[in-house]
């Protein structure tokens, strides 16, 4: 699994608990694509720039198409979304993704996520962010974000494939996160940091975090779409809405429960 | 192995090479001259004294000068940060002055002074220079040709003959690839064989010549600069400042009464931490490019991916400060080159997306609406193509100037009605007058920009060279880890990005660029040294006649002077 991340272990046992968040959808409502638009809108030639927002825009499109079940796979959506800045220098790419971390992303980051992650801290998790965007993005959301909030201590994120003048060929290295996470993947993520994901707990906004959540211990719905919060209830996982009355699940298996903040609405 | 060889790999104690030591510095008003004496007064507080050559005027001694620029110049802020204030009785005990000009013989120190000097100097170090790319022949053969024999003349008759000479290195002329540290007397940049002699005399006859045959001192000059240009051309260099730079290298080299080393920096640019980071001083090589890329004009005349080689000062100031400990200990090189290409690539491209990336934020956060609206957006690109091909900054010149001139000739008894001009007529003429005077500005601003990459042009499109900076990286890996942190050679881990963005931007913004609208650069704060600095002059030998005094209240009488007349009470040398 391609990563960029903050700390690692390296113990092979897994003994750790972690909380998985996602970037897109969980700790911002904004998917990957709408970073890759900020990216190409920003082109120094006009030509890349008016390209580029068709394709990001296209992307996002076909990401609405494939989570109706259109049988689109996230990756590629991904990877269209990025394609748009090729040619982009890793000068440029670093710094306006920066500068979508500060002012797009810390900005409208979910309070109720932010306080899930405070949380997670507190209990001694292991925090790790799963970012379909790419590193320079969710580094500098990482590391904007930890001014004034809480951090993280894993950050997974895709990556731009450079050539040999360090500008972006418009491709992802290989393994892409996708918005469907690979159980393989987080399997071995896991082991790398030896993280026992029984007791580890994850977080989902839509249909495609289905897969992370059935992975981990103690699954959370926030803010889910229609299809995740069915699920949800169907299997009894926490439901964390901003500002709706907190839906108490049963708890018949007697698993612990997320330990959420005063100040997000469970 | 020879013994430069065995010397090379013993240790170079830098602070104990210079302990107690005395040196003879030119060029201290300058911009590299500053932050070199600031970083050994700081960082090598060990050394025995330090004797600053200053060209004195009728109105400012060289003492008062000098004095003025440790009480005022934000270059040697670090050294009243440290000393507070008893940096005077610090400078009284390691600094003198002594009045002169490398234009005149011995650097027109008194011959008695100089053998008084003498005596106890151990080195020479030949910073003065003219820095103008095309300086009229007569200034620049008397500066950087006639001032570096001056500055041999002078190190020959001092106890250690030896003279560390800062020239360029962009002596290597008209070349791309790599260019090693060579110096060979009597070779061209484009290997033709001369006599340096004759080449200087021939000049020095061709200026003559010139200034005969016109009359007029304008045209004089133009023609000087014109064929003194096309006959450095003709032996490889693109202009009179690395032609005569170089000249004065190859004469200096010839010479066997002194022990030479030549520090060959690049392009000079903000410093990185001494005296502090961003510092800058007049407007370099950069600036003007930089300024160039924050205008609505995108299309750079730069080669993407040639070197721009970038050295912040204070690296420089590091680099030199090696030689000497070697050129002191008798195991120096000939030639060190000063440079970054070679370890740690920069590009025109790289510089070009860099600043358009500062600018972009910062005109995302401008109250003024065009910046905010429209420059923001126009981020520049580089267009491989020579500023002498380039239509579009000739053609906003004439833009520019045309709007001016509707501007001027705007007369509201001519062009409003009666009705309009009675109620109006006062507040839309002085509009009109105010645009015409911005419109103008923006001319000849624009004329000085193509004018800059035209001079620029062999450094930023036709060339592409690559310096070997081996001699200064050797020297480095002698000097133990403690003093490596204070003088080591620094540039291979340099952080273009974070530099140029956050050290080097910012820097040209608040200490050159203003210089090219007309602004002043402020000064530090008042502060007053509590002690006289030492001038050397004839008398001194007469105990009545010691160097006068120069107190408080003598400065403040000559700043309230220069306040009054408007003139600047710190001009600098070129380097």
């Amino acid at each position: 699994m391609a990563s960029g991340h903050t700390s690692s272990p390296g113990a092979s046992c897994p003994t750790r608990r972690a909380a998985f968040f996602r970037l897109e959808g969980v700790m911002h409502p904004a998917g990957a694509w709408a970073g890759a638009a900020y990216l190409a809108s920003n082109a120094a030639s006009m030509r890349t720039r008016l390209l580029g927002l068709g394709g990001a825009a296209f992307s996002g499109a076909l990401r609405g198409v494939s989570l109706a079940g259109a049988g689109i796979a996230g990756a590629q959506t991904t990877k269209l979304a990025y394609s748009t800045i090729a040619g982009f220098s890793r000068d440029r790419v670093e710094v306006l993704g920066e500068d979508y971390a500060r002012d797009v992303l810390v900005p409208e980051a979910r309070d109720e996520a932010v306080r899930l992650v405070e949380g997670a801290r507190r209990d001694g998790l292991v925090t790790v962010l799963l970012a379909e965007s790419i590193a320079p993005i969710a580094d500098a959301f990482v590391r904007l974000l930890a001014k004034d909030g809480p951090t993280f201590d894993v950050v997974v994120a895709n990556q731009l494939e450079l050539d040999d003048r360090q500008r972006a060929t418009g491709s992802l290295l290989s393994p892409i996160i996708s918005p469907e996470i690979d159980p393989k993947r987080l399997r071995e993520l896991a082991s790398l940091h030896a993280i026992d994901l029984t007791t580890s707990r994850a977080y989902g906004r839509s249909r495609a975090d289905l897969v992370l959540l059935g992975l981990v211990g103690q699954p959370c719905a926030i803010e889910p779409d229609r299809e995740l919060a069915r699920v949800a209830r169907d299997l009894d996982w926490p439901i964390v809405r901003a500002r709706t009355p907190y839906e108490v699940p049963a708890n018949p298996d007697g698993r612990e429960l997320p330990d959420h903040d005063e100040g997000a609405s469970l | 192995m020879s013994p430069f060889e065995r010397s090379q790999k013993s240790p170079l104690p830098i602070r104990e090479t210079l302990r107690g030591k005395h040196v003879l510095v030119t060029g201290f008003t300058g911009f590299l001259g500053k932050v070199l004496v600031s970083m050994l007064l700081e960082r090598a507080p060990e050394i025995g004294r330090i004797t600053l050559l200053a060209r004195g005027k009728k109105t400012q001694p060289a003492a008062k000068r000098v004095r003025h620029l440790f009480e005022r110049s934000p270059g040697l802020r670090n050294l009243r940060e440290i000393h507070g204030e008893g940096l005077g009785s610090f400078l009284a005990s390691r600094v003198d002055v002594v009045a002169g000009d490398v234009r005149d013989p011995l650097c027109g120190i008194d011959p008695r002074v100089v053998d008084r000097l003498g005596a106890s100097i151990d080195c020479v170090i030949h910073v003065a220079g003219l820095t103008d790319f095309e300086p009229d022949p007569l200034e620049g053969v008397a500066v950087n040709v006639r001032g570096a024999l001056h500055a041999a003349d002078l190190a020959a008759r001092t106890r250690g003959r030896r003279l560390l000479h800062v020239s360029t290195s962009f002596v290597a002329g008209n070349v791309s690839g790599p260019v090693p540290e060579l110096l060979e007397p009597g070779l061209s940049a484009n290997g033709t064989r001369f006599s340096p002699r004759d080449e200087l005399a021939s000049m020095e006859s061709l200026c003559d010549a010139t200034s005969k045959r016109f009359p007029d001192p304008v045209e004089a000059k133009k023609a000087r600069i014109e064929r003194g240009t096309l006959r450095a051309q003709a032996l490889g260099w693109p202009n009179l400042y690395t032609y005569t730079k170089a000249l004065g290298e190859h004469l200096v080299a010839m010479r066997g009464d002194v022990e030479s080393t030549f520090v060959r920096p690049s392009i000079v640019e903000c410093a990185r931490e001494l005296p502090f980071r961003g510092w800058n001083e007049g407007v370099n090589t950069s600036g003007p490019l930089v300024w160039l890329v924050g205008t609505v004009h995108r299309r750079m005349p730069f080669a993407e991916d040639h070197c721009f080689d970038v050295v912040p000062v204070d690296s420089v100031a590091r680099g030199t400060i090696v030689a000497l400990a070697e050129l002191m200990r008798g195991e120096h090189a000939r030639v060190y080159q000063l440079a970054s290409g070679d370890t740690n690539r920069f590009t025109f491209g790289r510089a070009v997306d860099l600043t358009s990336l500062v600018r972009r934020r910062e005109y995302a956060r401008s109250d003024d609406a065009f910046e905010r609206l429209v420059l923001r957006h126009l981020d520049s690109v580089v267009h491989d193509r020579a500023a002498d091909q380039d239509p579009w900054l000739p053609a906003a010149k004439k833009l520019t100037r045309g709007v001016r001139d509707l501007f001027s000739a705007f007369k509201a008894e001519h062009h409003l009605p009666s009705a309009v001009r009675e109620r109006f007529g006062t507040e839309i003429t002085k509009f009109a007058q105010r645009q015409a005077k911005e419109w103008g500005s923006a001319s000849r601003t624009i004329g000085q920009v193509v004018e800059m990459l035209r001079m620029f042009q062999p450094f930023v499109f036709d060339n592409d060279i690559e310096l070997e900076t081996h001699n200064v990286r050797r020297a480095s890996e002698r000097v133990g880890a403690e003093e490596r942190a204070l003088f080591g050679w620094d540039l291979a881990s340099l952080d273009w990005r974070d530099y140029w963005m956050n050290v080097h931007i910012p820097g040209l913004d608040k200490w050159s660029l203003p210089l090219m609208h007309g602004e002043r650069i402020p000064e530090d704060p008042v502060f007053s040294l509590d002690t006289d600095l030492l001038e050397h002059t004839t008398r001194e030998d007469d105990p009545s006649e010691r160097p006068r005094a120069l107190r408080a209240t003598d400065l403040r009488a000559h700043e309230a002077k220069h306040e009054r007349s408007g003139e600047s009470a710190a001009p600098n040398d070129a380097e």
